[in-house]
C-alpha cells in the first residue's frame, strides 16, 4: 500500500504545469541575490566580516575547509555575482546554480558568527534550483539551446519551493509559542520601545501591550500566512499583509534583506494564470516541443528525505534537557527568527606556563566587535576560541599550554546576567560536537 | 479573506482591550521625554563643558610651555608642568567621548592627543634632526604623552629637566612647542565640532547603530575597557602572553601621574553613566533609562561596582604607579579585579536591557 501511495504521489507530482512562476522566481531570486551581494560589497563587509579579523568560527565538521586568501574571498564574490546574473538571465543557468551554491555556501561556511536564517534559506534554494529546471523558458538559455525550450515543467518543482517556504514561515511561527514570546512579551517589550522615534506610531512602543500585541499577531502572522497564500480567495489580501509585515520590521531591526528576499519568493503562491500574464507582458515566448521529464525514481527518493529532514531537524532541540535559549544547543537552521535578546560578557584567562599567574585576553585583538558578541553567549564559540587562544599563546610563550578558562556572564530577555558555567572550568577539557554540554550552569 | 481579517482583527482588539484593563505598571510615555532630556542632558552637561574645560586647559599649555621655551626657568618649567597635570586630567573627561565630533575623518581625539607609551628614541631623533613638522601618523611621538617626556623626568627632578633646555636646545625647544600647539589646534577643532552639533546630536532618538546614545554608550564602555586593558592590565603585566610586568606602559610615566588619571577617568565614565556634570550636576543619564524600565537591580548593581572601584582605588598606595608595580601590586591589582567586574553590567545587562547595539556599522541581524 505504502508503495502504491508513493507512486502514485510520484505520478501527481509529475504532473504538468506551466513554467512562469518558476521562471518568475528564478528572475527575481537572480535579481535578489545580485543586490544583496552588491551591498554586501558596498558596505565593506567583505573586508570587515571576512578578512579583517584574525580568527574565524568554522562550523562543526567543517574545520577542514580551507580558509582563502584575501584574493579568493574577492573571487568568491565576484562569482557569486556572476552567477546570480547568470541565474537572472537565466545565462547557461545550470552552470550558474552550480557556481552559485558552491560560492554561496563557501562564503556561509566560512565563520558561523555570521549565520542568519536567511542565509539558511538561501543556501537551501541554491541547494534546490540545481535540480530544478527553471531555464527552460522566458531565459537566455531556452534562445541558445531551442531543444530544451518548453512551456511546461513537472508540478514538483514548484511545490519543492513552496514546502521550502511553508517551512520558513510556519516554523518561525512554531518557535513563537513559547512562554517568553507569548506571556511575557520579551524580547519585544525591550525592542520595541528603542523605536519609540517612529513616525505616527511610534508612541505605541512604550506600551507594554504593543509588545504583547506585536507578539501574538507575529505568532499568528506566521503560522497562517502561508495557508492563507495558498487560497486564492485571501491571496492577494494575504501577499499584501505580507508586504506590511516585513516592511513594518525591516523598517524596526536591523534585518538587512531578508524582509525583501521573503517578499520576492512569497511571489510563487499566486496563479499560473497571474504568471504567466505578467511574463508575457514582457516577453513571448511560446515552445512548439513541449518536453518535460517527469520525476526520476532517485530523485523522488532524495525529495521526499529532504523533506522529512526539513520537518524533523527544526525539532532536534526536544533531545536535549537544558533550556534552549540559554544553550543554544539546536537553535540554528530551525528559524528561530529574532526570537530572543541574548548578551554575554567573556573574559578568557590563558595561564602563563612558567609561574603559577594568568593573562587576560584583550577580544578585540582577534575578533571583530560582531564576532565577540556572538561568541561570548554561544557555548560552542566559547570552545573553539579557547582552542584557538591555546594555539597563539603556545607560539607567544614557546610553551606548552594546559589551561584556558573564562568567566562568562550572559543575560537573556532582560534578565541579570549570571554565571555561563564554572569560571575555573578549564575549557581545553572541554569537547563540542552533539552531546549535551552538561558544563553549562542551568538558567 | 474576510474571514481572516475579522479573526485577526477581533482578537487584536480582544487583546488589546484585556491588556489595557488591567494597567498595573504600565510604562510612561515620559519616555519620550526622557530620550529627548537624555540626550540633551548630555550633551549640556558632559560633552560641551568636558570639552570647554579641555580647550581651556589646553590653551593654557600652549601659553605656558612656550612661555617656558623661551624663558626656561624654574619657575615657568613649574607652571608648565601644572598646566600639563591639569590639561591631562581634563583630557580623562573627554575620552568617553571619543566618536562623531572628536573624530577627524582618519582617527578619534584619544589617538591624536593621548597615545601612550610614547616612542621617545623617535622623539629623540626628531629633534635631532630639527623635524618639528608633525605632519605624519607617528602619534606615539606628540600628544600629552610627548608633553609628559619632555617635562618631567623619571626622577622627578626638575634640574635634569631645565638641564636639556640649555644653550643649543633650540631644537628641543621646537619640537616642544609644535607638540602642544599641535594639541592646542586638534582640541580646538574638536572643541568647535562639538559646539555645532547640538542639533544633530539632541534629535537622534532613537537606538540605531548609528544613534546618538548608541555612539555615547560605545564611547563610554571603551573608555572602560581601556582603563581595564591599557592603563591597567597591560602595566601590571596580567594580559595574556606578558611573562613580566611592564612598568613603563603605564600613562604619565614620567610626570608620575598615571593613578590620578585613572581615578579621574573612572569619575568620566561615572559621569556619563549618571549624566553628572563635574560641578555634580545631575541630569537623566543611562541610570535614568534603566529606572523608567524598572531596571532598579541593574541600577544598583552598577552603582556598588563604581563604589567598590573607588573603595578598591583608596587602598592603593600613593607614588608613582610604576613604582607599585615593581614593588607591590597587590592593591592595583584588586582595582584591576574591580573595574572588570563592571564590565559585565555595562557591556551586556545595560545595553540588553535598553535595546542598544554593541558597534556602530553592524552587521544584519535577525
Amino acid at each position: 500500500m505504502v508503495t502504491n501511495l508513493f507512486s502514485s504521489l510520484r505520478k501527481y507530482i509529475s504532473e504538468p504545469t506551466h513554467i512562469a512562476p518558476l521562471a518568475i522566481f528564478r528572475i527575481v531570486f537572480g535579481a535578489m541575490m545580485l543586490f544583496s551581494t552588491l551591498r554586501f560589497w558596498l558596505l565593506g563587509w567583505i573586508e570587515t566580516q571576512y578578512i579583517e579579523p584574525t580568527f574565524h568560527f568554522s562550523y562543526f565538521g567543517f574545520d577542514w575547509l580551507p580558509y582563502p586568501n584575501p584574493f579568493c574571498i574577492y573571487l568568491l564574490f565576484i562569482g557569486l555575482l556572476i552567477s546570480s546574473l547568470g541565474i537572472f538571465l537565466g545565462f547557461f543557468y545550470r552552470l550558474s546554480t552550480l557556481l552559485f551554491f558552491i560560492t554561496f555556501n563557501y562564503i556561509e561556511l566560512l565563520d558561523k558568527s555570521y549565520y542568519l536564517n536567511h542565509y539558511y534559506f538561501v543556501s537551501l534554494i541554491s541547494l534546490l534550483l540545481l535540480v530544478i529546471p527553471a531555464h527552460k523558458n522566458y531565459a537566455f538559455d531556452a534562445l541558445i539551446f531551442k531543444k530544451i525550450r518548453s512551456d511546461l515543467v513537472p508540478k514538483w518543482t514548484i511545490y519543492i519551493l513552496k514546502f521550502q517556504l511553508f517551512i520558513v514561515y510556519f516554523f518561525a511561527g512554531i518557535a513563537k509559542i513559547n512562554s517568553d514570546w507569548l506571556l511575557d512579551a520579551m524580547p519585544l517589550q525591550i525592542w520595541l520601545p528603542a523605536h519609540c522615534d517612529m513616525p505616527i506610531l511610534g508612541f505605541l512602543f512604550h506600551y507594554k501591550e504593543t509588545a504583547y500585541l506585536f507578539s501574538w499577531l507575529g505568532m499568528l502572522f506566521d503560522l497562517s500566512i502561508v495557508f492563507f497564500m495558498f487560497f486564492s480567495k485571501t491571496r492577494i489580501w494575504a501577499y499584501f499583509s505580507i508586504l506590511i509585515f516585513h516592511s513594518f520590521t525591516g523598517y524596526l531591526f536591523q534585518i538587512g534583506v531578508f524582509p525583501l528576499i521573503m517578499s520576492g519568493c512569497m511571489l510563487i503562491f499566486f496563479s499560473d494564470k497571474f504568471h504567466q500574464h505578467v511574463i508575457k507582458k514582457f516577453y513571448i515566448q511560446t515552445s512548439e516541443n513541449q518536453v518535460f521529464k517527469p520525476i526520476n525514481k532517485l530523485l523522488f527518493g532524495c525529495v521526499i528525505c529532504y523533506i522529512v529532514f526539513q520537518i524533523l531537524f527544526p525539532f532536534r532541540y526536544v533531545l536535549y534537557d537544558k533550556k534552549l535559549f540559554w544553550t543554544e544547543q539546536g537553535y540554528r537552521f530551525s528559524w528561530r527568527v529574532m526570537l530572543m535578546e541574548k548578551a554575554g560578557t567573556a573574559n578568557f584567562y590563558v595561564e602563563n606556563p612558567y609561574n603559577n599567574s594568568e593573562g587576560m585576553v584583550d577580544n578585540s585583538e582577534f575578533l571583530n566587535i560582531h564576532q565577540e558578541k556572538q561568541m561570548a553567549f554561544q557555548p560552542d564559540m566559547i570552545l573553539q576560541y579557547a582552542n584557538f587562544l591555546q594555539q597563539k599563546y603556545i607560539k607567544v610563550y614557546k610553551k606548552e599550554i594546559k589551561k584556558i578558562r573564562a568567566e562568562v556572564y550572559v543575560t537573556l530577555n532582560g534578565s541579570e546576567s549570571k554565571l555561563f558555567f564554572d569560571p575555573n572550568l578549564n575549557l581545553l577539557e572541554q569537547k563540542d560536537g552533539f552531546e549535551e554540554k552538561k558544563w553549562l550552569n542551568d538558567f | 479573506m474576510k474571514s481572516y481579517f475579522n479573526v485577526v482583527f477581533a482578537f487584536s482588539v480582544l487583546l488589546f482591550i484585556s491588556c489595557c484593563t488591567k494597567k498595573e505598571d504600565t510604562t510612561k510615555p515620559e519616555e519620550t521625554n526622557i530620550s529627548k532630556l537624555f540626550v540633551e542632558n548630555q550633551y549640556d552637561n558632559i560633552i560641551i563643558p568636558a570639552f570647554a574645560d579641555l580647550k581651556s586647559n589646553t590653551d593654557v599649555l600652549a601659553i605656558r610651555i612656550n612661555n617656558f621655551a623661551n624663558n626656561p626657568t624654574q619657575s615657568s618649567l613649574d607652571s608648565a608642568q601644572i598646566a600639563y597635570e591639569n590639561a591631562a586630567i581634563a583630557f580623562q573627561y573627554v575620552a568617553p567621548l571619543n566618536f562623531g565630533p572628536s573624530e577627524d575623518g582618519i582617527t578619534g581625539l584619544k589617538e591624536n592627543v593621548n597615545t601612550f607609551p610614547v616612542n621617545t628614541t623617535d622623539i629623540e631623533t626628531f629633534i635631532t634632526n630639527n623635524n618639528f613638522s608633525l605632519n605624519d601618523f607617528r602619534r606615539e611621538c606628540r600628544g600629552l604623552g610627548a608633553i609628559d617626556y619632555l617635562l618631567h623626568t623619571i626622577t622627578g627632578s626638575d634640574a635634569a629637566v631645565l638641564a636639556k633646555y640649555g644653550a643649543g636646545s633650540d631644537n628641543r625647544k621646537n619640537y616642544l612647542k609644535a607638540v602642544a600647539n599641535k594639541i592646542k589646534s586638534q582640541v580646538d577643532a574638536a572643541n568647535d565640532k562639538w559646539v555645532a552639533y547640538r542639533t544633530t546630536f539632541t534629535s537622534d532618538l532613537s537606538t540605531n547603530a548609528s544613534s546618538s546614545i548608541t555612539k555615547l554608550f560605545n564611547a563610554m564602555l571603551i573608555a572602560h575597557e581601556d582603563i581595564k586593558n591599557y592603563k591597567l592590565a597591560l602595566p601590571l603585566g596580567l594580559r595574556a602572553g606578558q611573562t613580566s610586568t611592564q612598568p613603563t606602559q603605564v600613562e604619565a610615566y614620567y610626570s608620575g601621574i598615571s593613578m590620578k588619571l585613572i581615578e579621574h577617568n573612572i569619575k568620566a565614565v561615572e559621569n556619563v553613566w549618571q549624566c553628572k556634570s563635574k560641578s555634580g550636576t545631575k541630569g537623566k543619564g543611562f541610570d535614568e533609562k534603566l529606572l523608567v524600565i524598572n531596571k532598579k537591580d541593574l541600577i544598583a548593581n552598577i552603582q556598588n561596582q563604581f563604589n567598590a572601584i573607588y573603595s578598591a582605588y583608596q587602598k592603593v598606595e600613593t607614588g608613582r604607579f610604576s613604582d607599585l608595580i615593581a614593588n607591590n601590586a597587590t592593591n592595583s591589582t584588586a582595582l584591576l579585579s574591580n573595574v572588570s567586574a563592571l564590565t559585565r553590567f555595562i557591556k551586556s545587562d545595560l545595553s540588553s536591557a535598553l535595546g542598544l547595539t554593541i558597534s556602530y556599522t553592524s552587521n544584519d541581524g535577525d
